[in-house]
């Protein structure tokens, strides 16, 4: 320690604690309590060879995850001949699957690889024509209004995306609902050969020729210039969101990249290079696990067969969760809200009217709420400006403000519902969904936006639901799982529709979020599948992975915090008062040597 | 990688499991025409070589084997003609015509 002190001029950090990620970032310190020298380990990801294709298949379309992807088209070669080929993959093997319906290449593609769309490319001239996988067949889309080559973008689902640009440098953007293309506003720069990322209300769209570097977002509504790419660079492959996605590989004519470079929502930073260089590739996966396969390797016309894969989440730490403190008094189909050391929970089964405040470390019992609401009712805000609709006396449309010390009437909301969701802010608040108030509990699908004294009718979700979870700000909202039936769809609201996005991995009901979450970092925590899980998912924007499981399986419980810190509050199975605290990974490393 | 000694080998890619993760980590591969790889020579990668079955070249071998595929690449590109088209259009078409790699 003399000589760190004389090097550097101050001694290590003593703490009891370990820093965070963020206030660790190159530092070291001394945990006095596991006496050890710790520092933070940036998370960095690195590319691994896949398995091989069967057939050369560039300049073909794809989609897909790392884990299920499918290839589809192509010009194996740099022949001026198409191919109808398609590969699917599974993580280690390719195999040929069921031709498209008219060959193609210079395609592109969205969705999954049981539910999947192509459009566009070049067959015998620039293609108008779609094509929709299902997992098994392909079948006719809507034709695009405007026939477009040359590696349009793609972004989003088989039922809602958007395909932008195309050679001879088109600006159009148009969207898919499943059923029809629609013209929407055009992108600043005209491009082809470039690529795109996202859903249909949230894209990125990056580089494309002539060699660019410029980056535009899409909000739903408008294209915007953000942070550009270090290198210039077209006919790459991009995986992600439009906040965390990742761009690899291309064309820098003459030439070839091996350059890999990662998005965090507001700058790029260069990551480990793919193996090998190459350009008219097949992407697909997310932003932390990224499939690139196929493509004119350096030298062109050189076609390769290889796929290489991206793995970033390796490399996070595994999060956890640890015992929280006990409720006053247990009780199930309650709500919450609030920060996980500063939450408030109130209502449900067993506790009708009682409030709870937690610090973090344990609960205390405050002002109760005037109304009485036994079922899961929409609760958002913090932990001193809540807000609470639904599932009251008759005729059920009273809300309550908390400001931090009592209830107070707010707004009537407009529906009289039972188990629905929120999402929020008590000045900026949203409730959707639930069941009406009778013996059926049929699913609504409405949803109601308040401003901090009234409420009026947004947009409708495209599924009725009942029993599931949501959270969110009122711009930006998911609504996830629920039903009797349990459901595994997820919806995102942006202010005045809702589109799906990707589903739960385990369908599951009577589940809580991170309530303080936001559309692309929230927890889906625990519920029934039937049976009551302890299972967790945390959503990035596109997906949702297997997180730690809860040490108490729950159903009817309220969730709180963030994706970076979580809590699982109380909830049946049967009736627990705990409360568990989820921590996100720190990358926290024991320096040894 | 300026002071970096590289070590190059001859070894097909087989698919999953070629490079792994943990290789990819401990040192930089590249990939390059005729099979040929060019990674930061230490003991991993050494026994990376080994375990693909590839065969160690020297750098003046490796490079032959590189600018002999490329030198067929320009062949290909030259010889791959559509009438009537432009010299823009055939980039288009099949991207531009190779150029020389110079191995590090």
């Amino acid at each position: 320690m003399t000589d760190y002190k004389a090097i550097h001029g101050k001694t290590i950090l003593n703490i009891a604690s370990d820093l965070d990620s963020a206030e660790g970032e190159g530092e070291i310190w001394f945990n006095t309590t596991s006496s050890d020298y710790k520092t933070i380990v940036k998370p960095a990801g690195s590319w691994a060879t896949g398995g091989n294709l069967n057939t050369l298949s560039s300049q073909g379309g794809s989609f897909g995850t790392q884990t299920a992807a499918v290839t589809a088209g192509g010009s194996p070669s740099l022949a001026n001949s198409n191919v109808a080929t398609v590969e699917k993959y599974d993580g280690s093997t390719w195999t040929e699957v069921n031709n498209i319906n008219t060959a193609r290449r210079t395609t592109g593609g969205m969705g999954t690889a049981t539910a999947g769309i192509i459009a566009g490319g070049f067959a015998t001239a620039a293609s108008d024509t779609s094509e929709e996988y299902d997992g098994t067949n392909w079948a006719e889309g809507d034709n695009l209004n405007t026939a477009r080559r040359t590696y349009p973008e793609f972004a989003g689902t088989q039922t809602a995306g958007i395909i932008a640009g195309g050679e001879p440098a088109r600006s159009e953007v148009e969207s898919y609902d499943g059923t029809s293309w629609t013209e929407i506003t055009d992108i600043n720069t005209g491009r082809q050969q470039a690529t795109a990322s996202g859903i249909q209300t949230a894209a990125l769209l990056c580089a494309g020729a002539p060699n660019r570097a410029i980056v535009e977002s899409w909000d739903g509504s408008s294209w915007t210039e953000v942070g550009d790419l270090n290198t210039a660079r077209q006919q790459h492959g991009q995986a992600g969101t439009y906040t965390t996605a990742l761009v690899f590989g291309g064309a820098i004519p003459p030439g070839v990249t091996v350059n890999t470079e990662q998005y965090d929502g507001s700058a790029w930073a260069e990551v480990a290079n793919i193996a090998t260089g190459r350009y008219n590739l097949c992407p697909a996966g997310t932003n932390s696990l990224a499939l690139c396969a196929s493509g004119y390797a350096d030298p062109s016309p050189a076609d390769s067969v290889a796929t290489e894969e991206w793995n970033f989440s390796s490399t996070l730490a595994a999060g956890a969760w640890a015992a929280g403190g006990d409720l006053n008094t247990s009780r199930y189909n309650l709500t919450g809200c609030g920060l996980q050391t500063a939450a408030l929970t109130f209502g449900g089964t067993g506790g009708t009217q009682l409030t709870e405040s937690y610090d973090g470390s344990s609960w205390t019992e405050v002002n109760a709420m005037s109304d009485a609401r036994t079922q899961t009712t929409s609760g958002q805000g913090t932990q001193t400006a809540a807000l609470v609709a639904g599932e009251n006396a008759s005729p059920y449309l009273a809300t309550e403000e908390w400001n931090g010390t009592s209830w107070t009437a707010g707004g009537d909301i407009a529906d009289a519902v039972a188990f629905r969701s929120g999402a929020g802010t008590q000045t900026a608040g949203l409730v959707f969904g639930g069941g009406t108030i009778d013996p059926n509990q049929t699913p609504q699908t409405s949803t109601e936006e308040y401003n901090g004294s009234a409420w009026t009718e947004g947009g409708a979700m495209n599924t009725g639901r009942i029993y599931f979870a949501g959270g969110g700000v009122q711009t930006a909202a998911l609504a996830f799982g629920g039903n009797a039936t349990a459901v595994a769809n997820n919806e995102l609201y942006n202010g005045s529709t809702w589109t799906e996005i990707g589903d739960l991995n385990t369908a599951r009901k009577q589940l809580a979020a991170s309530t303080n979450g936001t559309s692309t970092a929230m927890l889906a925590m625990t519920g029934t599948v039937p049976g009551v899980t302890a299972n967790v998912e945390e959503f990035d924007g596109v997906a949702w992975a297997e997180q730690a499981n809860v040490s108490t399986a729950r159903q009817g419980l309220s969730g709180a915090g963030t994706s970076a810190a979580g809590l699982a509050i109380s909830g049946y199975n049967p009736a627990t008062a705990n409360a568990e605290e989820w921590t996100k990974a720190q990358n926290v490393e024991v320096i040894t040597d | 990688m300026a002071n970096d000694i590289f070590n190059y080998c001859v070894a097909t890619n087989t698919g999953k499991g070629f490079i792994t993760h943990t290789d990819s980590r401990k040192f930089w591969i590249s990939g390059q025409p005729a099979n040929v790889w060019v990674c930061t020579d230490c003991v991993e990668s050494r026994h990376w070589v080994a375990r693909n079955n590839g065969v160690s070249k020297t750098k003046a071998e490796a490079q032959t084997l590189v600018t002999a595929e490329v030198d067929a690449a320009k062949t290909a590109w030259d010889d791959n003609n559509v009438e009537g088209e432009s010299s823009a259009e055939k980039i288009t078409r099949i991207g531009n015509k190779p150029t020389d790699i110079t191995l590090p």
